[in-house]
């Protein structure tokens, strides 16, 4: 038997799901810490090293300017992750308190699913720069702007979530039991909540993180003088013409594969929150 | 027709996170129908009866594990070969139609499904609605439109359409109020004075019984005993099994009483 | 007393409906499906305010706060409980029932660390009844409460349950069983309230009853 089925017969469903969020944690996690851990010095221009192709000790080869294309991939994955992590908190936080808002009566309701109907019809990518634009650009405004375009989906999610809960037959006889508003939400609304949030949460990074590649590669992102695949992206372009695929091609390969990873995450977290799986 | 020799299933369960056991849910079930009768099932809920039938049609779950033989007219049973056409399923809830689709419409498709030709599929599905007392109006609504009554008996029309020689009906009783029930349980006994085979699997055993020619109990996964409906009499003497003695003088109808020991 | 006077709800289905539940009483009420039992049993156990009427205890409104001591005890047991609690948690939501309470109902230990989508529902039912019998109760609203059980769970559990000296409104279809529980039975058609004859249903019903009466001699 080969390896892969050795796991099939020894995990069931449910391991395996956690054994791959795992596993892309790790890989997620080793890959920061390597370009955290790598020489500076890889990040300085170096003129004579200029435009080289993937080889020994350039496993990414190197840019116009001569620096390590891998070090710099990595060290702008840092970038777009934690601009990710920060935006989606932000949304996230939106999106829960805006859920609850909805909870407090039937035009508090209306009212916010108004605004999220209207928002979620609205184009991301313009509305993103013209937020970045207003804010004068940089991290903190690619995080604003991703944080404020974002919230609509989840919100949508958790309203529709919290609703079917406080409306089940369940939370009307934990009030015949003499159960106050505090109880249900503690006890009957949350442990709802909670895996849809984790999980919209860890959802959301991979397209946090490829927003603000695409506000930096339009130039109303980050500076870019500090690393990030959107920047690594936009420089690509102009050299593409001179055959410099790797420029392109490796960064954004690394992009996807961080963003799989979080997928990966995500599933893992679900499998591990959620008591219905299917059986192995 | 149907031979279900020593059959058992079990199933597949995650323990924790790297571990899983079986977790036997029937077993060594030995039973038969013949053309002309109807056989009722009988158990608790949890007993195992849907899973008789599940096996019988091929639709277990991927996790379960099946051991034993099933045979029909002597040879070994080939579910997908036999389901819809020689062997048909009345099932318990409308879960199983289509929501989006009429219901008139539905009952076409399980003339297709059936065997019949294009041609003939609109006018057969009609005769069968009619024949449980469904008009055009039943067969405009969709299935949730439909009552419990109504729907039970668009399944039991969906299962006749095709010549099938067994029909096994899942709970027919179920959510049935005593009228409607009796009526079901009256179409299944005609269908089987007209030479089927019924298998009926139920928990119901007081609607059942009156119309059943022998009767089956199973009890956590095993059978207690086979009795011909006859034996249901008096205080239940003729019943070999001290558990099916206990379920006859547990019916309201006889005794109401609980098993000693309770 | 559990009082309901001229209930009024659903636009007709409940056209003036009063009904007495004495303390230790045990009333049946039959009916077509979708007569609007259900949704008399809500009313009376305060899970829905009608439109117009009263629903009483003891000459006051049911309380708002606080164990309710009319307790219903619903149709299908999946939908009354939270499907992410164990049963364990489940149990003792309202109070917590003693282990010689939950070898009465047939309650297994095993079951306690499960969730509610791994019992069937039967069982899963017997855990939503148990966990209503708090030491407040007085009146229980039973909706077909043994329908989907055998024959043996069901006498059980009614045992089970008459033992409790509650006051009961047992809605079912079973004549026979409303026959063994109860002292009167209503019968809900049309919205209004008939008082039922114990003998003698009509049509389908009244042959299922003949061939009973051939078959049985009553222990």
């Amino acid at each position: 038997m080969n390896a892969r089925a050795k796991i099939k017969a020894r995990v069931n469903a449910r391991g395996r799901l956690l054994l791959t969020g795992l596993t892309a944690a790790l890989l997620l996690g080793g890959a920061l810490l390597a370009g955290h851990g790598m020489d500076a010095a890889l990040l300085r221009p170096r003129f004579g090293l200029a435009a080289l192709p993937p080889g020994p000790g350039y496993p990414f080869g190197t840019d116009a300017l001569g620096r390590d294309l891998l070090a710099r991939s990595l060290r702008g994955l840092e970038t777009s992750l934690l601009v990710g992590l920060l935006a989606a908190t932000a949304s996230t936080l939106i999106a829960l308190l805006l859920a609850g808002l909805a909870m407090l009566g039937r035009a508090a309701d209306a009212i916010v699913g108004l605004a999220v109907e209207t928002c979620i019809g609205l184009p991301h990518l313009v509305l993103m720069i013209l937020v970045a634009f207003a804010l004068g650009g940089g991290v903190g405004a690619v995080v604003a702007a991703v944080a404020l375009t974002h919230w609509p989906v989840l919100t949508r999610i958790l309203r529709a979530e919290f609703q079917a809960v406080l409306t089940a037959d369940y939370v009307i006889h934990a009030r015949r039991f003499g159960h106050g508003p505090w109880f249900i939400l503690r006890r009957h609304l949350l442990p709802h909540a909670l895996p849809q949030l984790a999980v919209g949460f860890v959802l959301m990074l991979p397209h946090a993180i490829l927003h603000e590649a695409a506000l930096t590669f339009v130039g109303f992102g980050i500076a870019p003088a500090r690393p990030s695949i959107g920047g690594l992206l936009a420089e690509a372009l102009g050299s593409l013409s001179a055959g410099w695929w790797w420029l392109g091609v490796l960064p954004g390969a690394l992009l996807l594969a961080a963003v799989l990873c979080l997928d990966g995450i995500a599933s893992g977290l679900r499998a591990w929150l959620s008591p219905r799986v299917a059986e192995a | 027709m149907l031979e279900v020799a020593r059959l058992s299933i079990g199933f597949r369960r995650p323990l924790g996170l790297w571990r899983r056991e079986i977790v036997p849910a029937l077993r060594d079930i030995s039973l038969q129908v013949q053309a002309g009768e109807m056989l009722a099932v009988i158990g608790a809920s949890g007993a195992g009866k849907s899973l008789l039938a599940q096996a019988i049609l091929g639709l277990l779950p991927a996790h379960a594990v099946l051991s034993g033989a099933l045979r029909y007219r002597g040879a070994p049973l080939d579910p997908a070969a036999l389901r819809g056409r020689r062997i048909a399923l009345v099932p318990q809830s409308i879960a199983w139609l289509d929501p989006l689709v009429r219901t008139g419409r539905q009952v076409e498709w399980a003339a297709g499904r059936a065997g019949l030709p294009a041609a003939a599929c609109a006018p057969a599905a009609t005769a069968a609605l009619t024949r449980f007392g469904l008009g055009a109006a039943a067969a405009r609504r969709f299935p949730h439109q439909l009552s419990g009554g109504m729907a039970r008996r668009v399944m039991l029309a969906m299962a006749t359409l095709g010549q099938a020689e067994l029909l096994i009906a899942d709970e027919p009783t179920n959510g049935l109020d005593p009228e409607n029930a009796a009526r079901v349980l009256d179409h299944l006994r005609t269908l089987a004075d007209a030479g089927r085979g019924v298998l009926v699997i139920s928990h119901d055993l007081a609607a059942v019984l009156p119309l059943a020619d022998r009767v089956a109990i199973l009890r956590d996964g095993a059978l207690q005993e086979t009795a011909p409906a006859a034996a249901f009499r008096g205080d239940g003497a003729a019943l070999a099994s001290p558990y099916a003695r206990a379920l006859w003088r547990a019916l309201p109808e006889i005794g109401f009483l609980p098993a000693e020991g309770d | 007393m559990l009082v309901a006077r001229e209930l009024h709800h659903g636009g007709g289905l409940l056209d003036g409906v009063s009904l007495t539940l004495a303390p230790g009483q045990v009333v049946g009420l039959a009916g077509p499906s979708g007569a609007g039992k259900t949704t008399l049993g809500r009313l009376l156990a305060g899970h829905l305010a009608p439109e117009r009427g009263t629903v009483r205890l003891d000459g006051a409104p049911l309380p708002a706060r606080g164990f309710c001591p009319v307790q219903l005890l619903p149709q299908t047991a999946e939908l009354a409980v939270n499907p992410r609690w164990r049963i364990g948690r489940i149990l003792e939501e309202a109070y917590t029932p003693g282990a010689a309470a939950r070898r009465a109902f047939g309650i297994q230990d095993a079951w306690l660390r499960r969730y509610p989508h791994e019992l069937s529902g039967g069982e899963l039912q017997r855990v939503v009844i148990l966990r209503s019998l708090a030491p407040g109760l007085r009146y229980l609203v039973a909706d077909e409460i043994s329908a989907m059980l055998d024959p043996l769970t069901q006498a059980a559990l009614w045992r089970r349950l008459l033992e409790q000296g509650l006051g009961i409104l047992a809605i079912s279809h079973n004549a026979a069983l409303l026959k063994r529980l109860t002292t009167a039975t209503w019968r809900l058609e049309e919205g209004r309230l008939h008082r039922l004859p114990m003998e003698g249903a009509a049509g389908v019903a009244a042959n299922r009853e003949k061939r009973w009466a051939e078959i049985s001699i009553g222990v």
